[in-house]
């Protein structure tokens, strides 16, 4: 009998030391994580939520994410400028560009986040300079910045390579931001660099709101067109509604409320076709804007060389020294990390997955 | 054979609260598994878009009128 019962206890100890290690749920990861886009905010615990579902890079220590963010500053330089130009932000940026109006917008839109940041810049530097501050280095990336500006006001939306153009200059100007960036930070002191931040935070001119009125007229315009896609998917007539959106009667949100409606009366069928249709045309421009990035990859280096002596012809015409010398150095820079590429010693380091979990 | 009757009343008071734990822990697994298989099924199946799935497709068609290109901040 107590042999019986011995057993059965041993049993019952058994099943019931793995019920508990199934009962115990797997997914319950916490990881440590940093912004790309802001990398000198701190290393942030994420447990298992939907925040952590957007991260690209994961973590499984404190010290992992602060040695790679500290690399990810370093490498956020002029040598890094050859880095993958196409991030994700890009590419989805890309896939509206298929349609009308989607070029001219994008690059309206990268035109007048160049402006913003010039304004901002030059603010930045008259306040240095009236602190005292030697500050050309800083006025040779804004000077660089100008040219990028021209050579997106130059850019044709209707042209076959509007894409690359943009992904080209949209990755240029991003270059230009953060060597600015890194440059001031190392004139300035964290105290006098966050009185200067603050100062300058919500810098704005009429340039710059009239390129915001151009901008919203113009996603106006896309989404009408988009109002009559969808209805062309849904099978109804168009309604007033869409002038009402035009003359600014209504807003997006309520002309997104009306389309769900319409959809709702709808059989679950013609639902779910819908649905389907909507899906369909949204995987299209996902390969859109993947074939698109992977052309523009092809042969970036080259375009981006040849940008440069671009600006450098410029620059001599201009006749300032600081921005000569700087493109100079770089061009020379580019073309030794090319020649190294070449011979297959890869010295760069790619300075965005070191981290073991990448998402 | 008194004492032969008080070992086994101690073994199986210990059986017992065996019984018992054993018995919360598979209750728990039981009642936690259907939960997540009901959740696997109804994204696996997905016949029928429900009113979110069609939210976020009219949502992605449309630019937000105030959408812009990040190229990161000068300070």
């Amino acid at each position: 009998m107590r042999k019986m019962l011995s057993t059965i206890m041993m049993c019952m100890l058994m099943v019931s030391i793995s019920s508990l290690a199934i009962a115990d749920d797997p997914e319950e990861d916490c990881y440590w994580y940093f912004d790309e886009g802001n990398p000198e905010n701190e290393c942030e615990l994420y447990c298992n939520n939907s925040t952590f579902e957007n991260m690209s890079m994961a973590f499984n220590s404190s010290e992992e994410c602060e040695e790679c963010r500290l690399e990810f500053l370093d490498n956020q330089t002029e040598g890094n400028e050859t880095e993958d130009p196409v991030d994700n932000e890009t590419e989805k940026e890309i896939e509206k560009m298929k349609y009308s109006f989607g070029a001219e917008i994008r690059l309206l839109q990268l035109e007048k986040t160049i402006v913003k940041n010039l304004l901002k810049g030059e603010m930045a530097v008259s306040v240095l300079q009236g602190l005292g501050y030697n500050t050309t280095d800083l006025e040779a990336i804004l000077a660089e910045m100008h040219l990028v500006l021209e050579e997106v006001q130059a850019a044709d939306p209707q042209e076959n390579n509007s894409v690359e153009v943009f992904i080209d200059l949209k990755n240029d100007s991003k270059n230009l931001t953060t060597q600015f960036r890194t440059t001031i930070r190392e004139l300035l002191d964290g105290v006098k660099y966050k009185e200067i931040k603050e100062q300058i935070r919500n810098a704005t001119s009429d340039e710059l709101q009239n390129y915001s009125r151009r901008v919203r007229n113009l996603i106006k315009q896309f989404n009408v067109n988009q109002i009559y896609r969808l209805y062309g998917i849904i099978g109804n007539q168009t309604s007033t509604f869409v002038n009402d959106y035009l003359n600014g009667t209504v807003n997006l949100t309520q002309v997104k409320l009306q389309l769900m409606k319409i959809i709702n009366m709808k059989t679950k069928e013609k639902r779910n076709q819908i649905f389907s249709e909507m899906k369909k045309e949204k995987i299209q421009n996902k390969n859109y804007a993947y074939g698109k990035a992977g052309d523009a990859k092809g042969n970036f280096s080259e375009r981006h060389l040849e940008r440069l002596r671009n600006r450098l012809d410029k620059a001599n015409n201009s006749g300032n020294e600081k921005l000569i010398e700087k493109i100079q150095n770089r061009i020379k820079n580019y073309e030794n990390s090319s020649k190294d590429k070449g011979n297959g010693s890869n010295n760069g380091n790619n300075g965005n997955g070191k981290g073991k979990g990448k998402k | 054979m008194e004492e032969m009757i008080d070992m086994d009343k101690k073994i199986l008071s210990i059986f017992i609260i065996l019984v018992i734990v054993v018995s919360t822990t598979v209750l728990y697994v039981t009642l936690k598994e259907p939960i997540s298989k009901e959740d696997q099924q109804d994204f696996a199946l997905g016949e029928y878009p429900t009113n979110e799935d069609i939210s976020n497709e009219i949502d992605d068609t449309f630019l937000p009128e105030n959408d812009e290109i990040d190229i990161g901040d000068m300070i």
